[in-house]
């Protein structure tokens, strides 16, 4: 576009620069005719004058003879001379006249005709007055004559006058016309100007132009040159590309040969890239292998190495770049073995997950249920103490009522109504307990301390538990006396055992059936297992058999506590129950509980060495309440307790808690028997072998612990004397 | 001359609890229903008020703390003894309740028999301890004891914190708590912060949930 408006521009500065040189060359030509046209003009106006001037000259001529004739008297020459003069004159004058007609604007002739004619008249009256004089002279009057000749001379002036003011209009024309021709050459000098400023302008414009031409010349010329600088550029960068990619880059022909190939293209095949060259594409895949039918779309196929090996090879392909004949197609080829391999690798990984996620799925299920039931149970397990708090806070106040009620006298029957009122309350202060050890925490030191005797238990509760039983059941129970002692409180073990029996019992329901119970145990463990041959539960029922508050028995009947009640015992003390079940099969449940590694503390009052029984306790503390609590415990734990203010009796082995050990009455207890023991309340003691320190009386967990250290050293048991 | 009757004020926030006290206390000589109060709170004056020689007190109860009500009537009025009440036995109540200076620790389990041969001992002179206590009070058996296991994760507890947790256990909001104990909200929540690392516990249910387990609150 910018080139048509230079074009533009062009032609019209061409056509311009015609115009102006046109118009000069007009101007010139009609100023040089307007100059040879006042040429001739001016011309036939000096003739004219020439001829008026001759026309004066011959008119003077014709005067002539009239004034001669006096001179020379020859009469008849004279008057020849005039005759011949004034035809002259008259022919000259016509002449001149016709020529005014016929040449001259009317306008212009109108005038000088008239002073033509007038200057005729006149010559004519002149040469008639001439004439006359020949007349006169000849008759010989030469005064008369001598009148004629002065009035020829008369008529004779009046014409020179008529053609000297025919001489000055002449002139006048002439100087007339000489002003306008020099007006209108003045006017076409004016345009001359004008065609000159253009032709100046001509110049200024061509060259201005030419100058513009010649920058956009240079400009294009820069232009080009920048291009071809870009594209040199762009070109090494392709060529960088293609020398460099990973993926391997071959330009290929319409008839099929590689045009070119890159180096890693090369490095794909197994050949140089320069062996490529010429080859059909082809060659590079194996036989029958698919390539892409659109470009731009990559896709999997078979490559063929140098060394005729197959392999897994990915190819995309462009457009073919246009150009006659057919254009240069790109391949892109990717060697993907190494992907195919990884692909395969992960869809294993990936099975072998989606199989491990299965399992853990359903471990987590499994886990969920446990969680929720437990969850369920800590609720329960928590309302639960809570109402058996509560249930405490409304037993004591009254079982303090029935205290005073058995005091007063009353007849048999209410006696006997009282007696089940207690009984009530008993089983009331059972649950409250039991509902406790629904709470219970593994953690919680009332579930892991306590130590129960199998042996010792059942000859205590074996009666009770048997009569829970119904009627029609045959009970049978096997209980190895060698079990060593569980890991569980003997009331907490009362009440599963209990639990399990009374189930038991209730499956047989109406109808006769056998309940057994047998203890059997390992190193780590014993178990007690209770089987019944009643109805035996459905799977639905065994899955929820732990749930506190389900049941299958009427309610009212039952609170649908006691199986979570067993499951809470055996949790508590680190054990497990297991039901096995069909229905119609019976059922039997194993409770299993860890073995206790403390004794029964009962059981060490029938051992050979009975030893807290067997250890005095003197308690001299001046604080009464401490000492009182000092005395308190070791009297819970089987010492005999003295208090006294000082050492003064005691038998060995002893415990003397004292809060200022006086050092001699020390050293005299502690030579006394090997085992004695001192727990000093004092703080500043020297530290010796038999005396432990409790001044942190305030901690009274740690001095709990310690008169138990104490007492424990001074029975006997453990050698080591802590200081 | 018979000696004067032993006075006991109830102090627990159960109705029934006083007036089964009462009518137990009837059929004994020499022991007598002094009074019975909800709460701690006021306990010096109660005690004046009522000329009560020992007092029997709830542990789970609105209002002050009982073990500081304690220890501040054993420092004003060490002639009137406190006898801890309570239907939960815990190892760490014996010990913040011989810490804090009451003569003996009985559980509402207990027959009333026994609590009345314990309220006379006490009168006595002698440290009471309900029979469940006493088997807890006597530490680990005389075979291979377990060193420094604390018996009850409460033991980590100090007693200022055992206070919070009871606190938390009813329900008690932590300005509310703030309130009672006479702390900054801060404070509170320094303490609670701890109580939970010691105990292992993540959250405020759980810990609500401990301390009703632990028998530190009630429903």
């Amino acid at each position: 576009m910018r080139t048509r408006r230079w074009l533009s521009v062009y032609f019209l500065l061409a056509a311009f620069d015609i115009a102006a040189v046109s118009i000069s060359l007009y101007l010139n030509h009609l100023i040089v005719s307007r100059y040879a046209e006042s040429i001739e003009v001016n011309r036939d106006w000096a003739d004219r004058q020439g001829i008026y001037a001759s026309l004066g000259q011959l008119a003077a001529t014709v005067n002539t003879p009239g004034n001669d004739v006096f001179a020379t008297g020859d009469i008849d020459a004279e008057e020849a001379r005039l005759a011949a003069r004034a035809e002259d004159f008259r022919v000259r004058l016509r002449e001149a006249r016709r020529e005014l007609v016929l040449d001259i604007d009317p306008a212009d002739a109108g005038p000088l005709l008239d002073l033509l004619d007038r200057s005729a008249q006149e010559m004519e009256a002149a040469v008639a007055s001439g004439l006359s004089i020949f007349d006169a002279l000849r008759a010989g009057d030469a005064h008369a004559a001598g009148q004629r000749m002065a009035a020829m001379d008369r008529r004779y002036n009046r014409a020179r006058d008529y053609l000297t003011e025919l001489d000055a209009r002449v002139r006048l024309i002439q100087r007339r016309t000489l002003d306008a021709q020099a007006a209108a050459a003045a006017d076409l000098r004016r345009f001359e100007f004008l065609v000159g400023a253009f032709i100046v302008l001509m110049v200024v414009g061509v060259t201005a132009y030419g100058r513009l031409l010649v920058r956009q010349t240079h400009r294009a010329a820069r232009e080009r040159e920048r291009y071809l600088a870009e594209i040199a550029g762009q070109r090494a960068r392709l060529e960088a590309v293609f020398r460099t990619a990973a993926e391997g880059i071959l330009t290929v022909r319409p008839d099929g040969a590689i045009e070119s190939a890159n180096p890693a293209a090369g490095a794909i095949i197994g050949v140089e890239p320069g062996d490529l060259a010429g080859r059909p594409v082809r060659s590079l895949l194996a036989p029958d292998a698919p390539i892409p039918d659109a470009p731009g779309v990559a896709i999997e196929t078979v490559g063929r190495r140098g060394d005729g090996r197959a392999f897994p090879l990915e190819v995309a392909l462009s457009a073919p770049a246009p150009a006659p004949g057919g254009g240069v197609t790109t391949w892109i080829i990717r060697d993907i073995s190494e992907r195919k391999r990884i692909e395969s690798e992960l869809a294993e990984h990936r099975d072998h997950l989606e199989r491990l996620v299965e399992a853990r799925t359903a471990e987590l299920e499994d886990t969920h249920a446990r969680l929720r039931a437990s969850e369920r149970l800590a609720s329960i397990g928590t309302l639960g103490a809570g109402l058996g708090h509560d249930m405490k806070n409304l037993l004591f106040p009254m079982r303090c009522r029935l205290d005073a009620l058995d005091r007063l006298d009353l007849p048999d029957p209410a006696r006997a109504e009282l007696a089940q009122i207690r009984a009530g309350l008993d089983y009331l202060q059972n649950l409250s307990r039991g509902l406790r050890l629904l709470s219970l925490d593994p953690e919680d030191p009332e579930a892991s301390g306590g130590v129960t005797d199998i042996a010792r238990w059942w000859d205590e509760v074996g009666a009770l538990i048997e009569r829970s039983l119904p009627a029609g059941a045959r009970f049978t129970a096997r209980i190895d006396r060698d079990s060593p002692p569980v890991r569980v409180a003997p009331h907490m073990l009362t009440q599963a055992v209990l639990n399990l029996v009374v189930n038991a019992g209730d499956a047989l329901g109406a109808a006769p059936g056998d309940v057994g119970l047998t203890v059997r145990h390992t190193d780590r463990t014993v178990t007690i297992r209770v089987e019944d041959t009643g109805r035996g539960m459905t799977r639905e029922v065994r899955d929820r058999a732990l749930e506190p508050f389900f049941t299958t028995k009427q309610r009212g009947l039952s609170t649908g506590m006691g199986l979570s009640l067993v499951h809470a015992v055996a949790l508590a003390a680190h054990g497990s129950l297991r039901i096995d079940s069909e229905p119609g099969a019976g059922t039997t449940i194993d409770l299993t509980l860890p073995v206790g590694v403390n004794a029964d503390p009962d059981a060490q009052a029938d051992s050979p060495a009975s030893p807290a029984g067997a250890v005095t306790a003197v308690v001299s503390v001046r604080d009464a309440r401490l000492g009182a609590f000092a005395s308190a415990v070791l009297r819970a734990a089987g010492a005999r307790v003295i208090r006294a203010s000082a050492l003064n009796g005691f038998t060995s082995p002893a415990v003397w808690v004292t809060d200022r050990p006086d050092p001699a009455q020390r050293d005299r207890f502690l030579a006394a028997d090997r085992r004695n023991r001192i727990v000093s309340l004092a703080a500043d003691i020297d530290p010796t072998p038999g005396l432990i320190r409790a001044d942190d009386a305030g901690r009274t967990d740690r001095f709990r612990r310690i008169l138990a250290e104490a007492l424990s050293a001074a029975a006997g048991a453990g050698g080591e004397t802590p200081t | 001359m018979t000696p004067d009757p032993i006075r006991v004020l109830c102090v627990d926030d159960h109705a029934f609890m006083a007036d089964g006290l009462r009518a137990r206390f009837d059929q004994e000589p020499g022991i007598e229903l002094a009074g019975r109060r909800s709460s701690a709170d006021g306990l010096l004056g109660a005690v004046d008020e009522t000329a009560a020689t020992v007092v029997l007190m709830d542990i789970e109860m609105p209002g002050p703390d009982p073990f500081e009500a304690i220890e501040n009537l054993a420092r004003h009025r060490p002639d009137v003894r406190a006898i801890l009440f309570s239907a939960f036995v815990r190892d760490h109540y014996i010990d913040q309740a011989v810490a804090a200076g009451a003569w003996g620790y009985l559980s509402k389990g207990d027959p009333p028999d026994d609590v009345v041969r314990a309220i006379r001992a006490v009168a006595a002179g002698e440290f009471a301890m309900s029979r469940e206590v006493a088997d807890r009070a006597a530490g680990p058996g005389p075979k291979a004891p377990e060193p420094d296991t604390p018996r009850s994760k409460l033991a980590l507890l100090t007693p200022r914190e055992i206070q919070v947790l009871r606190l938390i256990g009813r329900g008690l909001s932590r300005v509310e708590i703030a309130q009672t104990l006479h702390r900054s909200p801060k404070t509170i929540d320094v303490h609670r912060a701890s109580i939970m690392e010691k105990l292992g516990v993540n959250d405020r249910v759980d810990l609500v949930r401990f301390a009703l387990r632990e028998g530190l609150a009630e429903l």
